[in-house]
């Protein structure tokens, strides 16, 4: 059989660790890569069955590649603290290994997530599909942090069954990476040499809010599709701001 | 005449060396730090103001606890992020107050993103904030902290203090995020239930108010800016506030 080895990265991750190693209690082995937690994280992943190992943080693709060096099975189901495994993709895993992952080197499957305590399934949140499980000499992470993606050499395949995701445990956490993605996005746009138009900061929100809530479905997701909606557009309000910002405040460019 | 100028503060290298830097000549500038993490105790001292490091009580008890320090009877607040101009300045180092009155309304000008607003309600108010300490109370007001003074109460003449509201829309935000949880969880407490009507219409009634009746497109982008920012609050709010029902209901089922 084919051994499976499951890699977590963590640090202060104390109320999501469990819910994660209970969903991968089905692999053959499952490492934990602590960065220095200051809270009960370590000793929660080791009284779920993890092998622990603290390594200082070395940055998101540096640590998935480091947790992925300390394994000892031959293919690799990289996950986030905060997703689990539903049961019924657990199946469709198994029955894969079974049937020696049919030649395949690496496997997407689509991802759910939660925004206000329900489950988004429309507005493009949903399927979101993820390369989280792979041969492990066959893939190994890259992009740029802090998106991270596997770099597989190969063919990948897609399953039918998703992982959770419990992205944002409140608004206050959903504003505070709305805050510092929307800087990184406009830093990004401003190196690039992008300039933005009175047009642009006017009507590219209601337009992202259309596209969001309208095109892609988003009403279905009844308040909470809405209200993810709304913020979505103001996503892109704050973003054109805070370019219009490095244009014209003096001194806030670096 | 003699004042205690006080400020309490929280990781504000950036802007506390102004705020100091506008007092200079008062007889005690005292700043109270509750454990900042970046360099402000260092640019505290550097700038000559004595500096008081302390816990986080909440803001109005970091207020009581200044006054409470203050080796004045006439006590100035400042907070971090403004400066008093130099004509507010020397006509404090150059009168004294009157007799029978308690407490001073100080006009304040508002600056956001570097810049002066000119108009709307955010452009400038009074503070009450030159006051005897034996005549003052510090109440809560809305999320804020107010003093409250027994007694005559005039408005200060001279000069303005100027407020940097926002260095950044970073800084801006941040703020907004913390606001907006303190407030729902006060209006869940005060029985106040998230509705889609509310939703949908205060941020829109806000950002009428704030851009059109009340003149913010006269201060263009800015304008534009804070009108906006002040709908995403009141959409943040409500938002919040809905959340703060959800959990709670789902604790109440727990037991």
């Amino acid at each position: 059989m084919i051994k499976i080895s499951a890699t977590v990265i963590t640090k202060n991750e104390q109320d999501n660790i469990v819910r994660c190693l209970r969903s991968l209690s089905f692999v053959d082995e499952a490492v934990v890569v602590d960065s220095q937690s200051s809270d009960l994280t370590v000793r929660l992943a080791e009284a779920n069955g993890a092998r622990v190992i603290i390594n200082p943080w070395p940055g998101h693709i540096q640590q998935k590649n480091f947790a992925i060096e300390q394994t000892t099975g031959d293919w690799i189901l990289s996950l986030d603290a905060d997703e689990e495994i539903t049961t019924e993709l657990r199946e469709e895993i198994e029955a894969a290994r079974k049937e020696g992952f049919y030649g395949r080197e690496g496997f997407y499957f689509p991802r759910q997530s939660m925004f206000l305590g329900r489950w988004i399934k429309h507005g493009g949140w949903y399927p979101d599909y993820h390369l989280r499980l792979f041969k492990k000499e066959s893939g190994r992470f890259g992009g740029m942090n802090p998106h991270d993606k596997v770099d597989l050499k190969g063919r990948a395949g897609h399953f039918k069954n998703h992982m959770l995701h419990y992205t944002y445990p409140s608004l206050e956490a959903y504003f505070e990476r709305f805050n510092s993605y929307t800087g990184i996005a406009a830093g990004e746009l401003f190196k690039k040499g992008r300039r933005l138009s009175p047009f642009k900061i006017v009507f590219s929100p209601p337009a992202a809010f259309v596209k969001m809530y309208l095109l892609k479905l988003g009403f279905l997701d009844g308040v909470e599709g809405f209200i993810l909606s709304v913020f979505s557009a103001h996503y892109v309000l704050v973003k054109n701001l805070k370019l219009w910002e490095l244009e014209n405040i003096e001194g806030r460019r670096e | 005449m003699r004042i205690s100028a006080l400020i309490i503060a929280k990781n504000e290298e950036l802007s506390i060396a102004r705020a100091i830097r506008s007092l200079e000549g008062l007889d005690e500038v005292l700043v109270l730090d509750s454990g900042s993490s970046d360099n402000t105790p260092a640019v505290v001292k550097g700038s000559g103001a004595r500096l008081f490091p302390t816990d986080w009580p909440g803001y109005a008890e970091q207020r009581r606890r200044a006054l409470s320090l203050a080796r004045n009877e006439w006590c100035l607040f400042l907070d971090a992020d403004e400066e008093l101009d130099g004509e507010l300045r020397s006509s404090l180092l150059g009168s004294e107050p009157e007799t029978g009155v308690s407490g001073y309304y100080i006009k304040r000008n508002n600056y956001y993103l570097g810049k002066r607003l000119e108009h709307g309600r955010w452009a400038r108010d009074l503070q009450m904030r030159l006051f005897r300490k034996s005549e003052a109370s510090i109440t809560r007001l809305h999320i804020h902290e107010g003093v409250m003074v027994n007694g005559s109460t005039r408005r200060w003449e001279k000069g303005c203090i100027a407020h940097h509201t926002a260095p950044s829309l970073q800084k801006y935000l941040e703020k907004q995020n913390s606001y907006t949880t303190l407030e729902a969880s006060q209006k869940t407490d005060e029985g106040k239930e998230f509705s889609l009507l509310k939703f949908i219409f205060s941020p829109a009634n806000e950002f009428m108010k704030l851009y059109l009746w009340q003149g913010g497109f006269r201060d263009g982008m800015r304008g534009l800016i804070l009108a906006s920012l002040s709908a995403l609050y009141k959409y943040s709010l409500w938002a919040k506030i809905h959340q703060q029902q959800i959990s709670r209901a789902v604790q109440k089922e727990a037991g």
